[in-house]
């Protein structure tokens, strides 16, 4: 047991992170949304290329043949120096890797170097107004009509769909069919969706409701077989899951951090209610740090990681919601009034950690797989 | 990033397991006044004493290996005396002292500061005054009521002084990992007992593992628990592999290890309803021993302070 880096992998964290501090020289965030869009496709840009982008792709759709634990490796990296979010993140993480398990050698050829590139940047039509947790109830309608799909329908919670050429688009295929055996995935253009930005608790935008009217969508960017999309839909979300522990971590490290820097600025680092506050937190956002190494180390050796990971994603949620309104409540981060008005980095943070707890997987999904795969218990549903 | 178990290490927690099968029956036993039957005592203090001892000193294998030794007897709810001779083994390992117990071949309990420790007739006992470890005989045992009822405890008339050395092992941060890892055990344990009965035990015509307000309870005491595990093999890991992270990688594991087992006791009584609260069934031999763990050597909220405080003034 070692929870260092190889020799290896600390040289590649060494190359990385020397690229990093070199890319990021001068960089600041941008305040406005819009702008920050732009340093994205900026950023994607430059990381294809300096052959960064696509880390964990084989050599020959363009990538560097490396394992997740490179991609989680410079993630981490990337993150603790604040660097933007490359535009194509979903694209690159899940589309191509998803295309690469079930698509045709046309599709391949096609898709990937543009998803690397970011010429063409992807979105995941995945969830419903209707269908959340429960996404195999999702009833977006595509009907065969000769060589193309005619679909109508709407989705909801699209990252990066208002900046999307491309959607990874799930679709119900057969009504009479058992819910998990009547969805086919598509590939599909935006060019034609109706698509509305949804404003979030914090004010961002990052999100967005998508309507879709009688588009058509050709046979041929099928991606697997008709009805048999919930196996391709299981491939998007395990690649979802499998290479984001170093990174939750680093995220909520940050956010720790900052709340040492407040303590120690508000003069309070004698409350002994607050130090064991701190104590706490510091411990829960240290095991998220060594249960992604031990994450990332089982995955190195092509095991499947133990229960370890169910944990990460509920204590990653957590912390950081903890942290974000331990701020607030104790007067850490300024006055109450700016809860729901910009300025404040704690309450747009704390905000937005109420999604923490939503995203990626509520944390009654979390629990319920915990307590049916590790637990045994009966399913309740 | 090799954090992953050896197929060794996986052996010795399969081994611990099989040994420790009927330690809640054993426990039950001793809260009866009845003497245990098959105790695997004997054969863990003849075979694995030394386990994660540092070789110069007698021992073989890592803490990784002792941790997984005792997280699997503290699953099972094993009550015996081997827990405490261990500890002290590991105490007197960081005054370099660890082959003098060994050596002797008599059993030890580790005391605190009132002389009082989780047996009640061994030969010698191991206190600490300050930074340093002490090895000593027992001139006489009192027995002690325990909150783990179903662990004699006892307070020790000190005999004369064996050895003494200063703690520059990292001998605290080792006791304080093996009562992690019995903590996460425990609450491991009590976990496993709370999801068969919420499998078998029926109400409004189903298992009430059905209900979500069951389950997740359970997944969220499994959740904490696995953290806790982490920290645990961390910090087991940085005593040999980084002593220059132990002490707060130890403080870490044993608070959070601590808070979690509590958590999924209670859990685990909660979801036994009125069962939970008697003595007929077994949550209240894990609940109890994890109340005596979390107190031993640093309980769980004065750690947090350290932990922040040591945060807030770095």
């Amino acid at each position: 047991m070692d929870f260092r880096d190889t020799p290896e992998q600390a040289a590649f964290r060494a190359e990385a992170a020397a690229w990093l501090d070199e890319a990021l020289r001068g960089f600041a965030h941008a305040s406005d949304g819009k702008a920050r869009e732009e340093q994205s496709i900026a950023w994607q840009a430059r990381l294809h290329r300096d052959g960064w982008a696509g880390i964990a792709w084989p050599e020959a759709y363009g990538g560097r043949g490396l394992g997740h634990v490179h991609d989680a490796i410079f993630n981490e990296e990337a993150v603790k120096r604040d660097a933007p979010m490359p535009i194509n993140v979903i694209g690159v993480n899940l589309v191509g890797p998803t295309i690469m398990v079930h698509g045709t050698d046309e599709q391949k050829k096609r898709y990937l170097p543009r998803i690397l590139s970011g010429e063409e940047v992807w979105c995941q039509g995945f969830s419903e107004p209707g269908a959340g947790s429960d996404l195999a109830g999702l009833a977006t309608r595509a009907e065969r009509h000769g060589d193309e799909w005619l679909v109508n329908g709407r989705k909801i919670w699209t990252s990066w769909a208002h900046r999307a050429q491309k959607c990874i688009l799930l679709t119900r295929t057969d009504p009479a069919a058992p819910k998990h055996k009547g969805i086919t995935c598509l590939l599909a253009d935006t060019r034609d969706f109706e698509i509305r930005p949804i404003i979030m608790i914090n004010g961002d935008s990052e999100f967005n409701e998508m309507t879709i009217e009688n588009v058509r969508v050709p046979d041929a960017e099928r991606l697997g077989e008709i009805n048999a999309g919930w196996p391709v839909a299981t491939t998007v979300l395990t690649f979802e899951r499998s290479g984001a522990a170093l990174m939750l971590q680093v995220m909520a490290q940050q956010v720790l951090d900052r709340l040492i820097g407040a303590i120690r600025q508000s003069g309070r680092s004698d409350d002994p209610l607050l130090c064991a506050q701190l104590g706490k937190l510091a411990s829960e956002v240290e095991s998220l740090r060594v249960s992604g190494i031990r994450i990332m180390s089982a995955l190195a050796a092509h095991r499947e990681p133990g229960a370890e990971s169910s944990a990460v994603k509920l204590i990653w949620a957590r912390v950081i919601q903890d942290i974000t309104r331990l701020a607030i409540q104790e007067g850490l981060a300024g006055s109450l009034d700016d809860l729901g008005t910009s300025g404040s980095w704690w309450t747009d943070r704390y905000l937005r950690a109420r999604a923490h707890s939503i995203e990626g997987g509520t944390d009654e999904v979390q629990k319920s797989i915990i307590a049916e795969r590790v637990l045994g218990l009966p399913r309740s549903r | 990033m090799q954090a992953l178990f050896t197929s060794d290490q996986e052996m010795i927690a399969d081994t611990a397991s099989r040994m420790a099968k009927g330690g809640l029956a054993r426990a039950r036993a001793l809260l009866n006044g009845a003497s245990p039957e098959g105790s695997p005592d004997g054969q863990l203090i003849e075979g694995w004493s030394a386990l994660g001892v540092p070789e110069a000193q007698g021992g073989s294998a890592g803490m990784v290996e002792a941790a997984l030794l005792v997280q699997a007897l503290g699953e099972a709810g094993e009550p015996g005396g081997f827990l405490t001779h261990f500890q002290s083994v590991h105490a007197l390992a960081g005054a370099g002292l660890a082959d003098r117990l060994l050596g002797s071949g008599a059993r030890a309990t580790l005391v605190d500061e009132h002389g009082v420790g989780a047996a009640r007739k061994s030969a010698l006992v191991v206190e600490r005054t300050g930074t340093r470890w002490r090895l000593r005989e027992a001139a006489g045992w009192e027995a002690v009521r325990s909150v783990d009822p179903a662990r004699l405890a006892g307070r020790v008339t000190p005999g004369s002084v064996i050895a003494e050395g200063e703690d520059r092992g990292h001998g605290l941060e080792r006791v304080q990992v093996l009562l992690a890892a019995e903590a996460c055990g425990v609450g491991r344990g009590a976990i496993r007992i709370a999801a068969a009965y919420a499998t078998t035990r029926e109400q409004f015509g189903k298992p009430i593992g059905v209900y979500q307000a069951i389950s997740h309870r359970l997944a969220h005491a499994t959740a904490d628990l696995e953290a806790a595990w982490s920290l645990t093999l961390h910090a087991a890991w940085a005593l040999e592999g980084a002593p220059e992270l132990a002490v707060k990688a130890a403080r870490m594991a044993k608070a959070a290890a601590g808070t979690a087992a509590i958590y999924a006791c209670e859990a685990c009584v909660q979801t036994h309803g009125g069962m939970g609260i008697t003595r007929e069934a077994d949550p209240h031999l894990y609940l109890k021993r994890a109340f005596a763990i979390d107190a031993a050597w640093g309980r769980a909220a004065a750690l947090n302070r350290e932990i922040g405080s040591a945060l807030l003034s770095s």
